[in-house]
């Protein structure tokens, strides 16, 4: 089964998000959704992973999914490492997977709320790469971290996407470079049309009004 | 000076402060029934303490008020759980909320004498004071648990049990908690003016009642720092556990 939306219709109220959408996801690689704050990017993650139902449509999504949210949503009673293994990741993953992102043994054993933004931004990710999710899902993945730091993040997610699909949302085009990503322009809502059309990424979705 | 040592002293400061304004008291006023001092109390406690029934006595009161304490918290969190999750028992029993609440303790241990043996009666009052308080602190819990965290669960598809356990119970946990201490203060003073109105027999109420027939005013007040001591260490030791708890999540 291919990851993606199969004609999928979606709406906040009365503020259609997107109509008739078609998308099949690549069987590997970054897909990086593109465009102006409200455009959509957060829902079509959201729909993907399950959070919103469409309101006519099918979406496919794998059996695992793996997300890092807009914001870190650590269990603040867990220590940094326990936050990790909590969707399923043995210790020993869990701590390589958190020390390759620059974490040191003590940190690991901390609670978030002793760790820094950057220090816990860093244990969000190392949860949803130490998952191993069929599905990667990055909101905004890189939130409050310096380039430096989000950096040493990339090879590990550029790994992750040679054996799974990643759809990746930001808005410094630095990082989706970075990635080798794919770029998907949304133009504004409500979204609608197909992705990919053939080999022409030109034609993708297009926004009606 | 450790901050222990310290915090210690400064309770110890203020105990003999009271105690001193106590004794002073007593001493100006000279009359035991009035206000006996806090020397004849220590010396009636100690006196009580020996007695072949003290023991027992306190164990029943014990028993009645932690039975209908920890009824209390069983039933108090299936009601907020049903409450939360089902409108229409919510809509059924809300309204049993407010006139528990509202209503005073005296109606209740009078209501109840008739239905309900003597020597339980303290239960169910302790319970029925309790149970508003476990449930509506339960279920307040319940509704501020993080919808961001329970979205998190649902994607890293954690499963009922996970969720309920690493993020739903951890999410109670201060609400039930301060449900838990201010509940057990409750259950007391609520227990054992029952067994004082009800007089079950070998209950500290009972003891009470006939210390205040016969006068004996050291004897009443005998009897409270008991009841003030006892609930004191319990509330500690429920902390303590909890806090244990924690320490093994």
């Amino acid at each position: 089964m291919s990851i993606g939306m199969d004609s999928v219709s979606f709406a906040y109220g009365d503020t259609p998000i997107c109509r008739d959408l078609t998308w099949t996801l690549p069987e590997s690689g970054v897909v990086c959704l593109w465009g102006p704050s409200g455009c959509g990017k957060t829902t079509l993650l959201r729909l993907l992973a399950g959070l919103e139902r469409p309101i006519s449509g099918q979406v496919n999504r794998p059996e695992t999914v793996s997300m890092v949210f807009q914001e870190d949503r650590l269990l603040p009673w867990l220590t940094a490492l326990e936050n990790v293994t909590l969707p399923g990741a043995d210790r020993q993953t869990a701590t390589e997977m958190l020390s390759a992102i620059g974490l040191s043994p003590e940190e690991v054993q901390t609670m978030p709320v002793n760790l820094s933004g950057g220090q816990q931004r860093r244990v969000a990710l190392a949860r949803a790469l130490a998952a191993e999710g069929d599905l990667l899902l990055l909101d905004e993945p890189f939130n409050g971290l310096d380039e430096a730091t989000w950096q040493t993040a990339v090879p590990l997610i550029a790994d992750y996407a040679t054996r799974r699909p990643v759809v990746l949302v930001t808005h410094i085009l630095a990082q989706a470079e970075a990635l080798g990503a794919v770029m998907l322009p949304l133009p504004g809502i409500p979204l609608t049309g197909r992705w990919p059309k053939g080999e022409n990424l030109s034609e993708n979705f297009t926004a009606k009004p | 000076m450790s901050g222990k040592v310290r915090r210690l002293l400064i309770g110890l400061g203020v105990a003999v402060f009271w105690l001193a304004v106590w004794a002073v008291a007593a001493v100006a006023i000279g009359q035991e029934l009035l206000l006996p001092t806090p020397w004849l109390v220590a010396a009636t406690l100690w006196r009580l303490v020996l007695e072949a029934d003290f023991w027992l006595t306190v164990g029943m009161s014990l028993l009645r008020v932690v039975g209908g304490f920890a009824t209390a918290m069983v039933v108090g969190s299936l009601l907020a759980v049903l409450t939360t999750r089902f409108r229409v028992v919510h809509t059924l029993f809300s309204p049993l909320l407010h006139v528990v609440r509202a209503a005073p303790v005296a109606s209740f241990i009078i209501m109840a004498y008739v239905w309900i043996k003597v020597g339980i009666l303290p239960a169910f009052i302790a319970f029925l004071m309790v149970v508003p308080l476990v449930w509506e602190n339960v279920r307040q819990g319940i509704l501020h648990t993080d919808p961001k965290l329970l979205e998190m669960a649902h994607v890293f598809r954690l499963g009922r049990y996970r969720t309920l356990l690493s993020v739903r119970f951890p999410s109670v946990r201060p609400y039930l908690v301060a449900a838990l201490t201010t509940g057990f203060g409750f259950a007391w003073k609520s227990g054992i003016a029952a067994e004082v109105i009800c007089q079950p027999k070998m209950s500290i109420g009972q003891n009470m009642y006939a210390a205040k027939a016969y006068l004996e005013t050291a004897e009443v007040i005998a009897w409270t720092v008991v009841v003030v001591l006892l609930s004191m260490v319990l509330e500690r030791l429920l902390l303590r556990l909890f806090k244990r708890q924690e320490g093994k999540a």
